[in-house]
């Protein structure tokens, strides 16, 4: 529903599409069958918890019972994604809050002698650690002499990655993937390793970086009663299929009546 | 070695804001001098989550810009951010455009004392302009006005073909009426729309490496850019006479002392870390688009140029003169429609009208009364209603209070006296009171004629016809 009144063309957002909006209420038809998923088994390699695996193979036969013709193939992105992601996520983030300054609104830094040391302490304490190293990776990608090596070659990838994509998608209605390699981590776990806190994102960030459709839902627990999640992937303005493939799905597994999830605090 | 065995080499960046009715990314109004801030939307003002829309008319303007300096139009082009920290740049980076300008490889003709020369562009781009930041308007503090930030601005750079102040002023003029032509941009300098960057450099005659430059920033005056260059050359050259190396650096040109100081500590050296911005797509202009641009273009400086010399028979300095600003050219053309008298109206706007102009440092845009009343006030001496002194008080009027100077001299009592009687008496009167001159002339002083003529015009204000007066004069005096 919330789709329903999101999608379209916005004219005050000259990067959205003009094209006809869908009824994306009336696709979900309850019916796989015939529905054609790829499943990339680069998703499926090291790195990526036993259990979580257990679980999607346990979706993917699931699939194959409603009628689905499910195919493993290749498709070895995944990493080049994430670095890709990174590079551009952090570029923008870079430039983005810039306008944080403390000139007109936020945060401003108590005492200052000049404008150079209001912009230095305003920002240095207004914003967290997270945000202080994407700001700063993201300002070293843009530099003079790192901007090709970096921004521009994640760029290039971008548009590989993309044309990976579109060569599945010849194939298949769907991709299939785990959503994250483990399942959730304890709040603060990672921070002093921010690099696997964002090895967090390999499975998802390729559809940002392709500009792709994904919707991730649960498909089990694990032995703690942890959720674990599966994505799946469509192509280019084709939400009614994921949608329709996660309805169908989650209608079958009855995930709320089967399973109970249990929340650490 | 002395200062002629030195050339100087000058390049510029001209900052030009396009006349458009919003701003580049916004709809907010993009009028001069409104009170601080009341120009400004969520957009403009860098709120979090706002998006840029980029509005075509600047598209279509810098477009024509390029079009009318012999530039190639760029199919594909896009929107680039420039990242820098101050207080008028409310985003922190300014949306312009680094290597898919909208406009390259063009070129400006102008005139110098060795004939024509092409001054070669290296591109045109579309950016935005920043705030303004007010100093010293309350204690300890400055304010930022927001109105100017998101005004469209086109950035014309030049290669460094320029050689001397004066050719400086040459393309500028040149440039200047040009956009004035298309109706791009006002060229207000004292509103800061037309404005330069100056890159200067020496090097003895004969090198083929260009020496180190300087850069001066925002100059908006003619005199100012023409005393900094002059200043910098010599600058350049004591240094390098002195054994010393010119160091790359940004200026300040301060007007008041004459001298150019440097703008900021070398360390600071600015790194602007320009990307695509995301928020914006690629700028793809068809042929179709660039044609139906080129067809609109409006007739060009030289052309009416060539057109006056044929048709009206002005000199080439004249018709240099009004053919550079599209407003006296407009002014011209519109009056004698009116009143069908080229010499005269050419003769009004090279003497009177460009002496008002300069001494009160008005641009021709600004002048208050339209072609209409122009030609109404040349009709009036043509048929002798007032005298040519009293038309230039006239003309003072309408600088003063622009309306139709039938109205002016009717209200002001200034309708030229042709009666003959009335006349008479003034003559009568004049050679009564100056029997002396009546004796010079007789022992033929020719002068003393013109020092009554010159009585009986003060006598009538002005008002006497004064061929009349002369020919009156005669008669009375042979008797």
């Amino acid at each position: 529903m919330l789709l329903n009144i999101i999608a379209g063309h916005d004219k005050k957002d000259t990067t959205s599409v003009d094209r006809e909006k869908k009824d994306y209420t009336a696709c979900l038809k309850d019916d796989v069958k015939g529905l054609k998923i790829g499943v990339p088994k680069e998703f499926y390699a090291e790195g990526i918890n036993e259990e979580v695996k257990a679980k999607l193979y346990e979706a993917i036969d699931r699939y194959k019972k409603l009628g689905a013709e499910v195919e493993e193939f290749s498709l070895d992105i995944a990493k080049y994604s994430l670095a890709s992601y990174y590079i551009i996520a952090c570029a923008e983030a870079s430039s983005n809050l810039g306008r944080f300054d403390g000139i007109r609104y936020t945060y401003r830094t108590g005492e200052f002698k000049n404008l150079k040391e209001l912009y230095k302490k305003s920002r240095s304490e207004g914003f967290g650690p997270e945000v202080k190293r994407r700001i700063i990776l993201g300002t070293y990608v843009l530099s003079s002499g790192y901007y090709d090596a970096y921004y521009k070659k994640a760029q290039k990838v971008r548009t590989l990655v993309m044309n990976e994509f579109n060569k599945a998608f010849e194939k298949y209605d769907v991709i299939l993937t785990p959503t994250s390699p483990t399942v959730a981590f304890d709040i603060g776990s990672k921070s002093n390793n921010p690099l696997e806190m964002y090895l967090a994102d390999i499975c998802t960030v390729s559809v940002n970086i392709a500009g792709l459709p994904g919707i991730s839902i649960p498909c089990g627990v694990d032995k703690e009663g942890m959720p674990i999640g599966m994505q799946l992937i469509g192509n280019r303005f084709c939400e009614e299929t994921i949608l329709n493939a996660a309805y169908t799905f989650e209608k079958d597994l009855k995930f709320r009546e089967n399973y109970k999830p249990e929340f650490k605090r | 070695m002395s200062r002629d065995d030195y050339e100087v080499i000058i390049g510029l960046e001209v900052h030009s804001e396009l006349s458009t009715k919003t701003k580049i990314f916004c709809s907010c109004p993009t009028k001069f001098g409104a009170a601080p801030n009341t120009q400004t939307c969520p957009i403009c003002m860098a709120m979090p989550g706002t998006l840029p829309v980029l509005n075509e008319k600047v598209v279509e303007y810098a477009v024509k810009a390029g079009l009318a300096t012999n530039c190639e139009i760029s199919r594909n082009s896009k929107n680039d951010r420039k990242n820098y920290f101050y207080p008028d740049l409310p985003k922190a980076y300014q949306i312009s455009q680094y290597d898919q300008p909208l406009c390259e490889h063009g070129y400006v003709e102008i005139d110098t004392k060795e004939g024509k020369k092409k001054i070669r562009l290296t591109r045109i781009h579309i950016e935005e302009d920043a705030g303004k930041l007010n100093h010293d308007e309350f204690a300890g503090g400055s304010l930022v006005d927001l109105n100017r930030a998101g005004v469209p601005l086109i950035e014309i750079v030049s290669e460094p073909d320029l050689r001397s102040a004066e050719e400086v002023e040459e393309y500028l003029k040149k440039l200047k009426s040009i956009l004035e032509y298309i109706e791009v941009s006002d060229c207000k300098m004292q509103e800061g729309s037309y404005r330069a960057d100056v890159n200067v450099s020496v090097r003895k005659k004969g090198d083929s490496k260009l020496g180190t430059r300087t850069e001066m920033k925002n100059m908006n005056s003619f005199r100012s850019i023409t005393r900094a260059i002059e200043y910098e050359v010599d600058r350049q050259i004591d240094v390098i006479e002195e054994g010393g190396e010119v160091e790359q650096e940004t200026l300040r040109w301060d007007d008041v002392s004459g001298k150019t100081f440097p703008m900021r500590d070398k360390e600071d050296a600015q790194d602007y870390r320009y990307f695509p911005d995301p928020d914006l797509v690629a700028i793809k202009l068809s042929e179709e688009y660039i044609e139906n641009i080129r067809k609109s273009l409006p007739e060009l400086p030289e052309s009416r140029k060539e057109r006056y010399l044929k048709e009206y028979q002005l000199s080439e300095k004249d018709a240099n003169i009004i053919t550079a600003s599209k407003y006296l050219s407009d002014l011209f053309e519109g009056a004698i429609k009116v009143c069908n008298n080229p010499k005269a109206v050419n003769n009004w706007i090279i003497s009177d009208i460009s002496r008002i102009l300069n001494e009160t440092e008005m641009e021709p845009i600004e002048i208050p009364f339209d072609s209409n009343q122009l030609g109404k006030l040349v009709i009036l001496i043509d048929k002798g209603t007032i005298s040519s002194s009293i038309g230039k008080k006239v003309l003072e009027e309408l600088f003063e209070n622009p309306r139709d100077p039938e109205e002016i001299i009717k209200e002001k009592g200034w309708i030229q006296i042709s009666d003959e009687g009335a006349i008479k008496e003034v003559v009568l009167k004049v050679l009564e009171a100056n029997p002396q001159s009546i004796a010079d002339y007789k022992a033929g002083k020719d002068k003393a004629l013109g020092f009554l003529v010159g009585q009986a015009m003060k006598e009538t204000k002005g008002k006497a016809n004064p061929k009349m007066l002369n020919q009156m004069f005669l008669e009375e005096l042979k008797r």
